[in-house]
């Protein structure tokens, strides 16, 4: 991506006021550019559909969860590379392992703070600037 | 089953088994004797009704708790409509603020104003850096409270959790009712079939297996090589 403010996230959580939450946290940060989608299965939608450059999601939804969604995006020839970022109320240590073992980026445990999310999402976008 | 077989003691079987064999034999017999037991029990006792009322009512306590979501899910998007609207204009305020100041210190190093206006330009100019700070401070009390409506999610999964162990639990609870009444009755029964809400969530409190804090994900991501 040409600037790192025109990043195009996707934000995926069954819940519309943590989609509105997260998307409005972000711009706060500096992201302006942000979908949403209410579980896996329109997220994977979307992303087959339009170009994103970073997920956002929960763990915890029907019909696709985030662990389902992060194994088809992992693999997916288009998007296995993407970062993924989980922000989930899920806070047992099986699952943190699970998401790291299965191509995470980062982890955050809801409720959190504007501060913790600007860590992570720095974080790995500074990781896959290099 | 047939539980006319044993007597209710322990009284020693009549022909040779072996250990596990009465023990196995025993345990499985028991349990049937034990169900026929409650099961005459409910219906002596009238437990019957009791077990009715309460597979009735948990679709009402399931209609509750639903209702309590909506409700709390209403008033968060209200709070996050309302927040955006403040910000907006908080953000305007900002900018014309941000903006008049710097035409005022340009004016003000030009020596522009005439030497008696001087008092009302430091007071305009500390107001405007006054309002700066304001709509800053503002801006991050209303990114609090946006942020205080996560209690929407996370209270949700919990009632969602409980909707979904009352719905396992009226199904039991229907299983034993349609067992304590007779065949004739229970088509009366199950023509109030239970509701289906949607899946689980897992809330975890009081446990080692869980995380508490944000510090303890980035110290096993850590050592996970993350």
């Amino acid at each position: 991506m040409s600037n790192v403010a025109d990043m195009k996230f996707l934000i995926v959580d069954d819940f519309s006021t943590m989609r509105r939450i997260v998307r409005n946290l972000l711009k706060e940060i500096g992201y302006n550019n942000a979908d949403e989608a209410e579980d896996g299965i329109a997220a994977l939608a979307k992303l087959r559909a339009g170009k994103f450059d970073f997920v956002v999601s929960d763990i915890n939804m029907p019909n696709m969860n985030g662990f389902e969604l992060l194994a088809q995006i992992r693999g997916d020839e288009q998007l296995k590379g993407l970062p993924v970022l989980m922000v989930t109320a899920e806070a047992k240590k099986e699952d943190i392992v699970t998401a790291a073992q299965s191509g995470a980026n980062g982890y955050i445990v809801k409720p959190f703070t504007k501060a913790t999310l600007e860590e992570k999402v720095l974080k790995i976008v500074q990781k896959f600037a290099k | 089953m047939n539980t006319t077989q044993i007597s209710a003691s322990s009284a020693p079987a009549a022909h040779t088994l072996t250990t596990a064999e009465v023990d196995g034999y025993d345990v499985f017999q028991r349990i049937g004797l034990i169900t026929r037991r409650l099961h005459d029990a409910l219906r002596e006792l009238g437990y019957d009704k009791k077990l009715e009322n309460a597979v009735d009512s948990l679709p009402d306590a399931r209609a509750r708790l639903s209702y309590i979501a909506k409700l709390t899910g209403e008033s968060a998007e209200k709070v996050l409509n309302t927040v955006e609207l403040a910000q907006a204009t908080q953000n305007e305020t900002h900018q014309a603020a941000k903006e008049l100041l710097v035409r005022w210190q340009a004016s003000a190093s030009a020596a522009l104003t005439a030497p008696a206006d001087d008092a009302l330009v430091s007071a305009t100019r500390a107001f405007l850096e006054k309002s700066l700070e304001s709509a800053t401070a503002t801006n991050e009390h209303l990114s609090n409270i946006m942020l205080a409506q996560d209690f929407h999610d996370l209270t949700g999964q919990v009632i969602r959790k409980v909707v979904d162990l009352a719905q396992t639990l009226e199904e039991q609870l229907l299983a034993l009712l349609l067992e304590t009444t007779p065949p004739e009755r229970r088509a009366k029964i199950l023509n109030n079939e239970p509701g289906y809400l949607s899946g689980p969530a897992v809330q975890t409190e009081g446990r080692t297996d869980i995380v508490t804090s944000q510090s303890q994900v980035d110290d096993m991501l850590e050592s996970l090589g993350f």
